[in-house]
This record gives C-alpha cells, sequence and structure tokens, in this order.
C-alpha cells in the first residue's frame, strides 16, 4: 500500500506503530478498533467527511486486490495435465472462485458507490505488485491454486470465532506461506460504520441521494447474477451455485451502512457465520479440504505450471525478490518476445476495464426509464467486454511460455499490472480522447504481435479483436465528432 | 453390381420461399467471413442451375455475377428448392440417384415416379370444418413438364382452385446426371371470399375470390373466446372489429402450403418408396442472418435427445456454443433493443409490442423494462455480443452457459428470470425463448471441457 | 448432384444435407423454430400425435381429439408425460419493488405455463419410444390452464397410460430412424395450419422479438455523437428522415395491413449486412 495512505492506518490500527510515537501521540484518546465502544478517533490532517473517504479508498484497494488474486487462481486451474478424474471438480472449483472474484468486483463497485454518494472521488486504483502491507489480509501475491495460496484465501475470509485443529492448522500454513495473517479488512469497515453511523461526525446532508443516477446499480452490473438469492445452478457447472452479485445504491446514511455490512457479510466481516454456505470462507475452505484431501502429486496438478507474479517489465531480466514483512514475493519477468506482447495486451485491456467503469460513473443513466439514452450503457458494456477479453487473455497466457529459452518451463499467467494513471480527464472530449488512445494502442499492440509471431496474424481471436476494436474506434470517432461536445 | 435397396428423398425438409417473379431465386453461399469474424455472415453467388422451361433439363449451372432478392421491378424472386432421390446401395453407402445407377439396375429415368401432395389447411384449423382443407395433389408422374399444384377445396366457388406453385421432375442429362425435382413456390398473392351480395364489390387487397362465403363460414368467422381448441396465439387472420370484441374474418387466405414429396421405383420385383417435405413460406428478409433457435435445432433434439451424447466430442460443443452466439449477435444487430427492452421512448410508455407488454398482459406481472433501461442501445448491445464472440474464438470456455435460459424456466418472470439469454424474444410457448435443451446441453458441455485444452492439441485450439 | 456418399446412419448428415443448387435459405437452419405461430412452419404441429390414441393441441396440454377407446380424455389436460412435466409455474412481482409471487388469474387459476413440447418432451422421445408410459390427465374437462397437484394420488387427476409413437419415419431397409418426420405425425399441411392467414398477418402483428434475423426490425443503422444509435424501422415507407417509427399499424409512416396484402414484395426490403440492399424500385441506387 502506498506510504502515502499506509502513513495515515494508525488510526485503524495503532498496534502496527506502537513504535511510531508520533504516530500514537495523535491517537492516544482512540483505542484499538476491536474495543467497540471506544470513538473512533480523527486522525491528523483530516476532518470527519474526509478520513471516512480516504478509508473507502483503501477498502477499495483492498477488494481490488483480492479480486484480481482470486481471478489469478481462478485462472491458473485446467491445463491438459488435470487427471480425467478430477476435472470436474477443478472445473467447479474454478467456477466457485470465479464466482467469488466476480462478487470481490460487485464489494469494489459498492464501495465506489459509497464514495460517489459521499462525494469522494472514485478509486479504482490499486499499488502494483510486488506489495504488502500491514493492513492487508496477506502480502499481494499472485499465485496459481494450491493448498498454500487456498489457506491464505481461507484466513483472510475467516471469522473472527474461527477455531479448532482445522483452523490452527490452516492458519499455521497460511502464515508460513505468507507470513502475517491477522485479517483488519473486517476492522476496516468496522471503523467506516463507526463513522457512518455518528450523525456528529458525518451530517445527513452530506450523504448525496441526486448521485444514484451516476452510481453503479444491480440492474446494470449484476447481469443477472442473483440479488439476494444465492442457490441457482450456476449453469456452467452442476451443484455451483452461481455467485451473488452485490451492489448496492447509496442515497443515505442507512442505506450507506446497510451496503456496508451487505458486502462484509458476503466475505469478510468479522461476525460472519460460520456455518453459513455462502460466505467466501466457506467456499474457499470447502476446497481447501477437497483439495488436501488429494494426495499430494495429485494436488500438484489442478493447476497449470505458471509463474507467480508475472510481470511484462523488460527491463528486469531476472527474478526479483521483494521483502516485505514476513513474507518474499518473488516476481517472474516474462522473457519470451511473444508471450510478453500478450502480457501488454493483458494490461492494457485491464487498464481499458479499469477507465470503462470509471468513465461510466461520469455519465448519468436515464433517472428513470423515460430518459434519453447516454453513452453510459455503451460503456458499462464495454467493460464486461473487457472482462471477457481478460479472461480470453489470461487463458492464453497461462499456455504460454514465461522465459524464451525455456520453451517447455513455466508459463505465463495474467499479468494485472497497473496503468500508470487512472484518472480521468476533467473534460467529456478528453475521456474519449483516452479511449481513443487506449483502443489504438490496443490496435498497434496487435500488429507488433502479428509481426513478432506472424502465426498471430491468423489467430481468430486477435482478428476478431481487431475487428471489435475497428469498430469501437468508430463509435468513438462519432462521439468526439459530435457538434457542440463540451472541451 | 451396385443394387438399389432403398430410396431417401434429401433434403427430407426442403424449404421454398414465396415470390411472383419469373426467375427462381440464384444459389448462394452464406458464411462468416474469416477476415471478419464479427461481421454479417458473407453472401456469395454460387453454381445456378436454369431449368430449360421447354425440355425440364438443367440449361447452365453458372454463377451469377450478383446477387439479386428481386426482379427489380417489385417482384421478389421465389426460393425454389432441388430434392434429390438418394439410393441406400448393397454397398451400404447412400449414394445419389442418377441415370448410371438406374441404367445399373436395368432402369431409365422414366421408370421413376412421382407425387407431390401439399395442402393449406388454416381456414381449417380456425373452422374446425373438413370442407375448408385445401389439398393439391399431382397424381404419379415421370415425365418432364412443370406440375401444377392446384388447391382444391369443397368450399371453393365452381372451377376456382389455390395455385400453390409447381413442380418438376427435372430431366437427368449426361452432364447432370442425378434424379431431381424442383418445388417452385407460389408467387405469395392474397385471394379472398365471395359471397352472393358482393359481386360488384372491388377488393384491391386479393387478387382472386375462391372461397364460396355462401358454402363456408370462413369469411364472417370469429374465434370463440374461451375456445380452448384456438390457435395460440388466436384471431391470428386477416379480420375487423366485430360487436362484443369479436375479430371477423375478412375470408382472406394465402399461398403457403406443406406437405410431402413421394417418390416411386420399382427395382427387381420390389416397390421402393420414399419422401420428403417441402413447404413455402415468406422471404429470409436478412438472408446474412441465422435465427436463433431453428427448425434444424428441433429436429436435432428430435434425433438425438435434450442431452449430449458421446459423441458429441468438444470441438462440436465449442462450435455450436460459437453458433449460439453468432446467431444473437445477428439478431441483436437488427433489432432496435432499447424499444424491445420496454424502454419508455419519447416520454411513451409500453411503447410498442415487445415481451414486456406481454408479460404483463398474459400474467399480471409488473410491466417494466427487462434489462436496466440504460443499457440497451443496440450498438451497445450489439457490441457486447461481438466481444464475447471474439473472445469464445480465444477457444476459452463459453461461460456465457450461466446465463442461458433452461426450457422449464420460462415461467420465471423475476427480474433475473427474463434477463437470461436468450432475452427480449418470445418462444413457441409465448414466454420468453428459450434454446433447444440440446443447444443448452452442448454449450454446457464446452464450458466445463474447454479449461483443460492446450495449444496444439487440437486444430481449434489456442496457437 | 454430387458424388459424395453419405453413411446411411449418419442423420446430421442427411438432415442437413444442402442439394446442389439450393441457396441456404432452403435449409431447416433458416426456418425459425420459435413458433408463435411461426414464419415457414408451426412447427409445434410435429407433436401432436405422439402419444398414441389421443390428439393434443398443437401448443397446449389440452386433448382436442381421441381414438374411441380414449374418447373420454377430450376436453382434458395432460400435466406429466413419463414423469417429465409438460407445465411450469408463473411466478414474478405485480408492484415495484415487490418480492416474487405466484402470477395468477381467474383465466389461469393456477399461475401456470405451458412448456413448449419440443422441450418438455424430449425425454420422452429419447427414451420412451413404442413404450406405455403414465401420463397424468386431470380427471375432467379443463377448459382452463390446471397447475399439477402437490402431491398424488389426487381425486383431480387420473394416470393414463399411453404408448409413445416414433417421430421419424423408419428405413424399410435397416429399420433405423430416418432425417423425414413420420408420415402419421403430419400430413399435407398440418406444418402449416397453425400460421396466421393470410401470412401477412404475422409480419404485421408479430413484432420482432419473434424473429429479428427473418423478419428484421431496426435496419440502417447509424453511429450518433451521443455514444447511441439510429435507424429506420424496417416496415418505415421512406427511409429517410432516419428514425425508428415505433411499430404500430395505425401509423401512416409504416407500411400497412394492406399495403401487405396488396404489394408486399413492392413494399418490404431485403437487408443485407444490416442495410437495405440496394434493389428496391424505389431507390434511385441503380
Amino acid at each position: 500500500m502506498r506510504s502515502r495512505v499506509h502513513r495515515h492506518l494508525a488510526s485503524v490500527v495503532p498496534e502496527l506503530f506502537t513504535d511510531q510515537a508520533p504516530a500514537m501521540a495523535a491517537l492516544s484518546v482512540a483505542g484499538s478498533l476491536g474495543e467497540e465502544r471506544k470513538r473512533p478517533v480523527l486522525p491528523p490532517e483530516f476532518d470527519w467527511r474526509d478520513y471516512a473517504i480516504m478509508l473507502l479508498h483503501v477498502a477499495a484497494e483492498i477488494e481490488h486486490s483480492l479480486m484480481v488474486q482470486y481471478l489469478f487462481a481462478a485462472y491458473s486451474m485446467g491445463g491438459p495435465q488435470v487427471p480425467a478424474e478430477l476435472r470436474e471438480d477443478v472445473r467447479g472449483w474454478q467456477e466457485v472462485v470465479l464466482g467469488i472474484a466476480k462478487e470481490e468486483m460487485g464489494h469494489l463497485v459498492t464501495v465506489q458507490n459509497l464514495l460517489t454518494a459521499l462525494g469522494g472521488p472514485m478509486n479504482l486504483d490499486r499499488e502494483d505488485y510486488p506489495w504488502g502491507s500491514d493492513f492487508y489480509p496477506f502480502t499481494f501475491n499472485l499465485q496459481p491454486l494450491s493448498a498454500d495460496s487456498l489457506a491464505k484465501y481461507v484466513v483472510a475470509e475467516s471469522p473472527d470465532t474461527w477455531s479448532g485443529a482445522e483452523a490452527t492448522e490452516i492458519k499455521q500454513r497460511a502464515a508460513n506461506a505468507t507470513g502475517d495473517y491477522v485479517n483488519r479488512v473486517g476492522a476496516l469497515y468496522s471503523r467506516i460504520d463507526a463513522i457512518l453511523k455518528d450523525k456528529d461526525f458525518l451530517p445527513d446532508d452530506l450523504f448525496h441521494a441526486e448521485t444514484l443516477p451516476y452510481q453503479a446499480s444491480w440492474d446494470e452490473w449484476g447481469r443477472g447474477y442473483t440479488r439476494g438469492e444465492r442457490g441457482q445452478d450456476s449453469g456452467n457447472v452442476p451443484d455451483v451455485k452461481s455467485p451473488e452479485l452485490l451492489v448496492f445504491g447509496v442515497f443515505s446514511r442507512d442505506s450507506a451502512r446497510k451496503a456496508l455490512h451487505e458486502i462484509g457479510e458476503q466475505g469478510e466481516a468479522l461476525e460472519n457465520e460460520e456455518h453459513d454456505e455462502t460466505s467466501h470462507f466457506n467456499r474457499f475452505l470447502a476446497i481447501y479440504r477437497a483439495l488436501t484431501a488429494l494426495p499430494g502429486d495429485q494436488q500438484a496438478l489442478v493447476s497449470r505450471p505458471i509463474a507467480e507474479n508475472p510481470v511484462t517489465a523488460h527491463r528486469l531480466n531476472e527474478s526479483e525478490l521483494v521483502g516485505y514483512a514476513a513474507a518474499e514475493v518473488t516476481t517472474h519477468p516474462i522473457t519470451d518476445p511473444v508471450t510478453a506482447l500478450w502480457g501488454h495486451l493483458f494490461n492494457l485491456r485491464y487498464r481499458m476495464l479499469l477507465t470503462d467503469i470509471s468513465h461510466a460513473f461520469r455519465l448519468a443513466g436515464p433517472t428513470d426509464n423515460g430518459g434519453v439514452l447516454t453513452g453510459r450503457g455503451a460503456l458499462v458494456h464495454r467493460a464486461f467486454a473487457e472482462m471477457y477479453n481478460l479472461r480470453a487473455l489470461a487463458g492464453r497466457l497461462v499456455q504460454l511460455p514465461l522465459a524464451e529459452d525455456d520453451p517447455d518451463g513455466l508459463r505465463a499467467g495474467p499479468t494485472f499490472e497497473m496503468p500508470y494513471s487512472l484518472e480521468l480527464p476533467h473534460h467529456d472530449h478528453d475521456c474519449w480522447l483516452l479511449q481513443r488512445d487506449l483502443v489504438q494502442a490496443s490496435q498497434l499492440l496487435v500488429e507488433q504481435l502479428a509481426h513478432t509471431d506472424p502465426a498471430t496474424a491468423r489467430d481468430p481471436y486477435l482478428v476478431a479483436l481487431r475487428e471489435s476494436d475497428r469498430r469501437a474506434l468508430a463509435q468513438i470517432e462519432h462521439v468526439l465528432d459530435r457538434k457542440g461536445c463540451t472541451r | 453390381m451396385t443394387t438399389i435397396r432403398e430410396l431417401r428423398v434429401l433434403p427430407p425438409l426442403a424449404i421454398g420461399r414465396l415470390g411472383a417473379a419469373t426467375e427462381p431465386m440464384d444459389n448462394y453461399t452464406a458464411e462468416p467471413d474469416p477476415e471478419q469474424p464479427l461481421a454479417p455472415r458473407r453472401l456469395r453467388p454460387a453454381p445456378t442451375f436454369r431449368i430449360d422451361p421447354r425440355t425440364g433439363e438443367i440449361a447452365s449451372a453458372d454463377t451469377p455475377d450478383e446477387l439479386r432478392f428481386t426482379d427489380g421491378r417489385g417482384k421478389v424472386r421465389p426460393v425454389a428448392p432441388f430434392l434429390e432421390v438418394w439410393a441406400l446401395t448393397s454397398d451400404d453407402v447412400l449414394q445419389p440417384l442418377t441415370s448410371d445407377l438406374l441404367r445399373d439396375n436395368g432402369l431409365t429415368p422414366d421408370d421413376v415416379q412421382w407425387r407431390v401432395q401439399v395442402g393449406n389447411h388454416k381456414i381449417q384449423r380456425r373452422t374446425y370444418d373438413d370442407n375448408d382443407r385445401i389439398d393439391a395433389d399431382t397424381e404419379w408422374f415421370s415425365d418432364h413438364e412443370a406440375h401444377e399444384l392446384a388447391g382444391l377445396c369443397p368450399n371453393f366457388l365452381t372451377d376456382k382452385f389455390l395455385p400453390l406453385g409447381h413442380v418438376r421432375y427435372v430431366k437427368p442429362t449426361p452432364r447432370f446426371p442425378g434424379i431431381r425435382l424442383r418445388f417452385t413456390p407460389a408467387g405469395g398473392h392474397v385471394y379472398g371470399s365471395l359471397g352472393p351480395e358482393d359481386l360488384d364489390v372491388p377488393d384491391p387487397n386479393v387478387v382472386d375470390r375462391l372461397y364460396d362465403a355462401a358454402k363456408g363460414t370462413w369469411r364472417g368467422h370469429s374465434d370463440q373466446q374461451g375456445d380452448p381448441r384456438l390457435t395460440i396465439p388466436a384471431q391470428i387472420y386477416a379480420g375487423d372489429d366485430g360487436p362484443d370484441g369479436a375479430w371477423v374474418s375478412r375470408g382472406y387466405l394465402d399461398d403457403e402450403c406443406d406437405g410431402l414429396v413421394r417418390v416411386k421405383l420399382a427395382v427387381a420385383d420390389a416397390e421402393l418408396t420414399a419422401y420428403g417435405r417441402i413447404g413455402a413460406g415468406p422471404p429470409a428478409y436478412a438472408p446474412d442472418a441465422v435465427p436463433i433457435r431453428t427448425v434444424a435445432d428441433e429436429l436435432d433434439q428430435a434425433l438425438f435427445g435434450p442431452a449430449a451424447t458421446a459423441d458429441d466430442g468438444l470441438e462440436h460443443a465449442c462450435a455450436v456454443a460459437e453458433e449460439v452466439l453468432r446467431r444473437a449477435t445477428e439478431t441483436v444487430r437488427l433489432m432496435n433493443t432499447e424499444v424491445m427492452n420496454g424502454n419508455t421512448v419519447d416520454g411513451r410508455v409500453d411503447a410498442a409490442s415487445t415481451m414486456v407488454r406481454q408479460d404483463t398482459a398474459d400474467t399480471g406481472r409488473l410491466f417494466e423494462p427487462i434489462m436496466a433501461p440504460s443499457l440497451v442501445d443496440a450498438a451497445a448491445v450489439l457490441a457486447l455480443h461481438q466481444n464475447v464472440l471474439a473472445a469464445l474464438r480465444s477457444g476459452t470456455a463459453p461461460w456465457f452457459a450461466d446465463v442461458l435460459r433452461d426450457y422449464d424456466e420460462v415461467g420465471d418472470l423475476t427480474a433475473k428470470g427474463r434477463r437470461k439469454m436468450p432475452a427480449l424474444m418470445r418462444g413457441a410457448d409465448g414466454r420468453s425463448l428459450a434454446l433447444t435443451r440440446r443447444q443448452v446441453d452442448l454449450v454446457r458441455l464446452a464450458a466445463r471441457q474447454a479449461i483443460f485444452r492446450q495449444a496444439g492439441d487440437e486444430s481449434r485450439g489456442p496457437r | 448432384m454430387s458424388d459424395d456418399r453419405i453413411d446411411p446412419k449418419n442423420l446430421t448428415a442427411q438432415l442437413h444435407y444442402s442439394a446442389a443448387g439450393n441457396p441456404p435459405s432452403t435449409l431447416p437452419e433458416s426456418a425459425i423454430s420459435n413458433a408463435f405461430p411461426g414464419l415457414e412452419f408451426d412447427f409445434r404441429n410435429i407433436w401432436r400425435r405422439l402419444l398414441v390414441g389421443i390428439e393434443l393441441h398443437e401448443s397446449d396440454n389440452y386433448v382436442v381429439a381421441a381414438d374411441p377407446e380414449h374418447e373420454r380424455l377430450v376436453g382434458r389436460r395432460v400435466l406429466a408425460v413419463a414423469d417429465h412435466d409438460v407445465v411450469g409455474r408463473l411466478v414474478g412481482p405485480t408492484r415495484p419493488g415487490a418480492g416474487s409471487a405466484p402470477l395468477t388469474s381467474t383465466d389461469n387459476p393456477d399461475g401456470v405455463t405451458m412448456l413448449e413440447w419440443s422441450n418438455s418432451l424430449a425425454d420422452v422421445l429419447a427414451h420412451h419410444v413404442g413404450e406405455h408410459v403414465p401420463c397424468l390427465f386431470t380427471s375432467g374437462p379443463a377448459p382452463k390452464p390446471v397447475g399439477k397437484p402437490a402431491k398424488l394420488p389426487d381425486p383431480g387427476f387420473e394416470v393414463v397410460h399411453l404408448q409413445v409413437r416414433p417421430l421419424f419415419a423408419e428405413s424399410p431397409a435397416t429399420g433405423d430412424n430416418l432425417a423425414v418426420i413420420a408420415e402419421e405425425m403430419a400430413g399435407p399441411g398440418d406444418l402449416t395450419r397453425g400460421l396466421c392467414s393470410p401470412w401477412q398477418n404475422d409480419y404485421r402483428e408479430c413484432a420482432c422479438y419473434y424473429w429479428a434475423a427473418s423478419r428484421p426490425d431496426y435496419v440502417n443503422v447509424e453511429d450518433t455523437g451521443a455514444g447511441t444509435t439510429t435507424g429506420n424501422h424496417w416496415f418505415a415507407v421512406d427511409r429517410e428522415p432516419r428514425e425508428y417509427v415505433l411499430d404500430n399499424r395505425y401509423d401512416s409512416r409504416l407500411v400497412s395491413y394492406d399495403d401487405l396484402f396488396q404489394d408486399w414484395q413492392g413494399k418490404l426490403r431485403f437487408v443485407v449486412g444490416g442495410n437495405d440492399a440496394p434493389e428496391h424500385p424505389e431507390d434511385d441506387a441503380r
């Protein structure tokens, strides 16, 4: 986590700052967050609204990071090495983990709604890896699915009250894998709630109901994933329930608290019921149990042999160890030039996804169903289209070699490297210019791929992507040509 | 010697399409363009048989320079399919029946006999009166003349018949030795009824009056509300408002039909028979698009069952998934999704005939748009479908399997239920369209299996 | 005619066989099957005689006729065949924000909807041809839709065993299925009997939510500067201005019933690549 954020977090997790006297001095009346009756204390440089917004920024970053790591784990599963008798299970597990990732996406979007309602800037950013945070449940680390990585997710999503021999074993495994495993996400949400609920901190008029048309709604982002009733079979895999995508509009204090409460319940909240089958904790635990019941050699066959934390950073030509807290995170530069281009394409489409989401928040949807359509629908659809593109590209990257000189060695994997900035320009016209830039960059990359590896010129996906980029560009040009387009 | 054991007519179901132009529609192909896989199918002219009207032979098989669906003077060129006779031979294969194969069996093309029986029973379906059936029967023939399909009906005026097109046994030649028949459907005209009182009242809508309104009840017929035998939907005939909400028939009929093409051949001492089916419907007005769910899908499911079978490999399943998505893209391209979604348009609620209106009218469900109103601009929806199609071509799993509507979920009119795919469209049971169960199961098979692939394992896999 | 050979057991190849000279619009793939009632065929009709001894409504679970042996079944409804339900429940909200509840009415007191035959009877056809299977009927005439009882037996319902007829004709030489629908399942005129009379009514009344690919709706579509689209209704008499006229049979900007009866060939336009094919007599393009 960026230090410019991290330095303010003594207010939430003071135990991490005990050796820093000035920070603690500012918080002397606070007490740690677990002690419920203690009033939250305002750290230096803030007022309450701004502080709430800062904490929501942190929350967004965490939801985003969890989502990406879960996606990486899900994409890693499969491959021809999976024994026939395990395939049904593996496909089911992949569906479960993808479902959890989709739900994290819902959390991320809901946090943006909270930010929007409070009049704060939205935050789709996250620190690039390798990074860790004392605040974060575990060091950010893109890893293929394994018993070790699963143990981390189980512990990260576990309720406060989880104990017993199994708990001890899994916690130990997670600790061995990552070092620190204290779940502080729930603590963060509790702290935000403690601020939200108090009129003295945030008067009612700071919750802007009029921002609803700009916020994301389940109707727009839910894609039919059930609101409030998990239980239908997902269809892709028998017996795997479809995910429950929670996207809440925020128009008041109480709707804000409900949104926070619901997303907390779904995964990270401390009060989570251990026997609740719908929680992320229980879903991860079920996979962990099934996976560890397999003989060790079979466990290793569940995922493709892909590198941890693959990066395109071409100036690095060897793995880099980054020590953070108790854990070491290894990045793996992609040295195969063709694979690297696929990785760049992945990063670019990832950026396009994030750009589409924030751009969609700029445009209001129709305030009722009688409004005139805007480009918002196109941006929402484009965001989903990029999710499909990312899945397609990830499917490619998990099959491509990491290293040029080792064609049969480790595979790469989805890179998920963050862009230099996610700030949208101020003017709408310039946002569309940015959209055009990104599409053109994609076209350049596809061309470069064809140049580097002539076989890709006939790649059915790239041929199709080229065509959809062409079409997207034409639409963007239409918008840019619009008479009177504000600048 | 190759002996003929059995005859079959292929295709087993051939569709003709109405049109009044003299020259039938040219042959063409409609295939995805490999360079533009997200674009509509590419139409390209293909070798077209021209029948010499004098001899009944195929006079040429040239490829036209360009495709023309009309004669340029306001008449549509009818689609006139050929039906071929194939023989199951002693070699245990099906092969085309040709003059050579006939000769090998001591026969000539003159020994092949045809009989075509078609009907138009639309009126009878409504009046329940068997005297309202319109039927045409060529009786057996083996010449190469055009045989008119003259639809006769007991309730027609004396000497009147309904022209349902014609059939011709194409005369085999050394260059085109196959045994085939061509069905040319009717011109697509509307016909009327005549009663004793209206001899002098012209009706510009009809080209002729065939039906005797004094003999039959079709003119003036109205579907009786509450009769459970009515067509679903009911009252789908040309009519006018009558008393008490009745929809009173004008007594119109059209020249569509369907029926059997029979072929007969005496081989040695056995008489072999076979039949195929024909029908005549309106033109395919978007010839580069394929509907989402077709008669071929019905027949495929009826032949192979509702689930994917052991013979359905992953490649086939992936191909089905891609085809389903391509067809969805083609449909979206031609649909005003904003209006079909039930959005309020220019302040007008329930602005058009949509599934939203139907759901409310049929069940009392709350009237509300199906998708979020902000999402349904046609270009945005099309672009999304195209992107999903693009991603599917990467060889990864068709993850949209989980949003496909199951056949027994059509009564689920919750927001989630109505948003399943295919959305905004109506199925044969009147509710939102579901694919055939076999289509759905094949897509899901692809979704389950595709992640275990590795580049190079399969020809279609990612590179 | 090609010199191809086809494996006589390969029914897919026979079903999809494209005879020389035939364009794709002659193939079953070109004909819609969401028949309500349909365009080329009302294909629901192939299921009416699946159960020996009775004739079903082509699109409802209502018995319209029967052999003398089963005369008493006429007017009743069948709820399940070989334990496969042919009706489903209707549920949904009736006011904004409300939860989902059964959608009942005086005409549909149990809130049920018919499931189309081709899907609801698919298992029966796949597994029970030639067998006598249990069929759950109402025990008396049922003009209105009826839901399946919560448990059986129930005095309002009766199980009758009926034989399942093959849908496809049989090869006289091998006894295998052929790819052609059996004659006893559909005679001449049966596949089109339920369609509109005349068919032009279908074009005018049925909106594109049936068959956009066969009967287009939104054509000549172009992008707008707002990031959305505009285009013509296919039925628009004039293509300028390029705006979508909401479908309404009385709007003089759209083709009318009478237009279609009199001159559908002159009024409707073929659409290729989403745009009018340049061969309409009123077009100056050619």
